[in-house]
């Protein structure tokens, strides 16, 4: 490869952890003035929030709360990717996949997947039908983004396995796969944020537990403090989970320059 | 050894590149090909390497069409995956031939020490500069016991001490196979080159081939003069 472009990421360098960490801080306490100024039951201190967050996550029902949605995620990011990738590589590299898949992915992806749950919950039942709206929706970042990295695999790096007698299955081991993986990681780490996202309406839907159900029910009870809670547990396991991905597509992308 | 190339026809939509192109290339030699820019030097590679189909016409190794992996092609750029390091990249036509990891590697290493590039073996290739590049990409070839090796530009990007690195390692390749390489530059071709191989014209034809040496210097002008004839 030529002259490699440096990778620069959005989000979350090592050096700028501080001001992440400041801008948290802002955040915290922007909302306890707002708290402190309005003195309504919604907006509860942040005192009251956090003491909350540590009682519910000591005795530990949200911790089986979040666990249960975290497994619910993962279960759905696998499907995701699992078909995402294959229909990404389709659509981008097979001629009868670049005619009707393609058409296929992009007339769909603005579709609101979110109001198929009923049917899917007729389809699939109660647990399937939350794993089914999660990986549906999360399919879409992956597969276009698998789809836009696999157009732009250099050919050049495929005539090189041609000339060293290499066949299809080379060329996508050795070639394809390698180039569209930091497309893979980018379209996974898009779709880590939407499933978290997802995983409240999927969960409220009908309660079966999961942190969307901790927060549905303490909405039912006018529990502010409870809906709080959950949605700081569920965003918390989000941010890492988006962290931890981007690191690793970081540090793939920085060792190949790619 | 030999490669020959008979009656090539190649076109990009209208525009003929090649038509009954006919040229010879033997082994033992540094045979350097040159011409004005979008000639069809490259193109002319890649026919060999099989990349491009020529619309007529045939090469043959030694009186037969050569078979896969007997040409090694390392082109201008991207000549080394970068997701894999200078070892894994070498090692790569050995894996794809199926030969088992512990002779790949000893054969690897081999050739990485013969190029100058066995200190850089757990490299990624962005880490490398473009002459440590290409001798990567030749330890490559050296490793697939290529009988034709084909560089585009070998010493694009490359500094002057590793221009003169890649060429003295090519001399000493060239001698076990065909070794054909791509240069735009005249000064450096006739400095190096055992044969230099001079295509011009639309449609391009091998105008004239010249052994290197003090004679290449006496047929400057008319070489000069090939690259300006349309």
């Amino acid at each position: 490869m030529g002259k490699a472009k440096e990778y620069s990421g959005a989000l979350l360098p090592p050096l700028r952890a501080l001001y992440f960490l400041a801008a948290l801080l802002l955040l915290v306490v922007l909302w306890e003035a707002a708290a402190s100024l309005y003195q309504r039951p919604y907006l509860p201190h942040v005192w009251e929030i956090g003491e909350r967050l540590w009682r519910e996550l000591s005795a530990g029902e949200l911790v089986g709360d979040l666990q249960l949605s975290l497994r619910r995620i993962a279960l759905s990011l696998l499907i995701s990717s699992l078909t995402g990738i294959t229909f990404g590589l389709l659509a981008a590299r097979s001629s009868y996949g670049s005619r009707l898949l393609r058409p296929i992915i992009l007339a769909t992806y603005p579709m609101p997947h979110i109001t198929l749950i009923p049917i899917l919950l007729w389809l699939l039942g109660v647990e399937g039908s939350k794993i089914a709206v999660i990986s549906l929706i999360t399919f879409y970042p992956i597969a276009l983004s698998t789809m836009e990295w696999a157009l732009r695999t250099p050919r050049e790096y495929e005539q090189l396995i041609e000339t060293m007698g290499g066949n299809a299955w080379h060329k996508t081991v050795y070639v394809v796969i390698p180039s569209i993986l930091p497309g893979v990681l980018t379209g996974l780490r898009l779709a880590v944020s939407t499933a978290f996202a997802v995983v409240f309406v999927a969960e409220s839907f009908v309660l079966t537990g999961g942190v969307g159900a901790f927060i549905e029910e303490s909405w039912q009870r006018f529990d502010y403090a409870g809906v709080y809670a959950g949605m700081i547990a569920l965003s918390a396991a989000g941010m890492i989970s988006y962290a931890a991905i981007w690191l690793l597509e970081k540090r793939y992308r920085e060792k190949i320059g790619y | 050894m030999r490669l020959e190339l008979r009656e090539i026809a190649f076109s990009f939509g209208d525009l003929k590149v090649f038509d009954h192109l006919n040229a010879s290339f033997n082994g033992g030699n540094l045979n350097i090909l040159i011409g004005p820019n979008g000639v069809g030097k490259s193109t002319l590679l890649k026919i060999i390497a099989g990349i491009l189909k020529p619309s007529r016409g045939e090469v043959f190794l030694d009186g037969a069409p050569p078979a896969r992996g007997e040409i090694s092609y390392l082109p201008q750029d991207n000549e080394l995956l970068p997701w894999f390091t200078v070892r894994e990249n070498v090692e790569l036509p050995l894996k794809i031939r199926g030969i088992s990891s512990a002779e790949g590697r000893k054969r690897a290493e081999q050739a990485m020490e013969l190029t100058g590039v066995l200190q850089l073996a757990d490299r990624y290739p962005r880490r490398l500069s473009g002459g440590e590049r290409k001798r990567a990409a030749i330890a490559r070839a050296l490793v697939a016991e290529a009988k034709v090796l084909l560089l585009d530009e070998p010493t694009a990007n490359v500094d002057p001490a590793g221009k003169e690195d890649i060429w003295r390692l090519l001399k000493g390749v060239a001698k076990e196979r065909i070794t054909i390489a791509v240069t735009h530059d005249i000064a450096e071709a006739l400095l190096v080159g055992d044969f230099i191989y001079v295509l011009s014209g639309r449609p391009a034809r091998i105008a004239e081939v010249t052994e290197g040496g003090e004679r290449a210097w006496e047929r400057l002008r008319s070489i000069v003069e090939l690259y300006y004839r349309r």
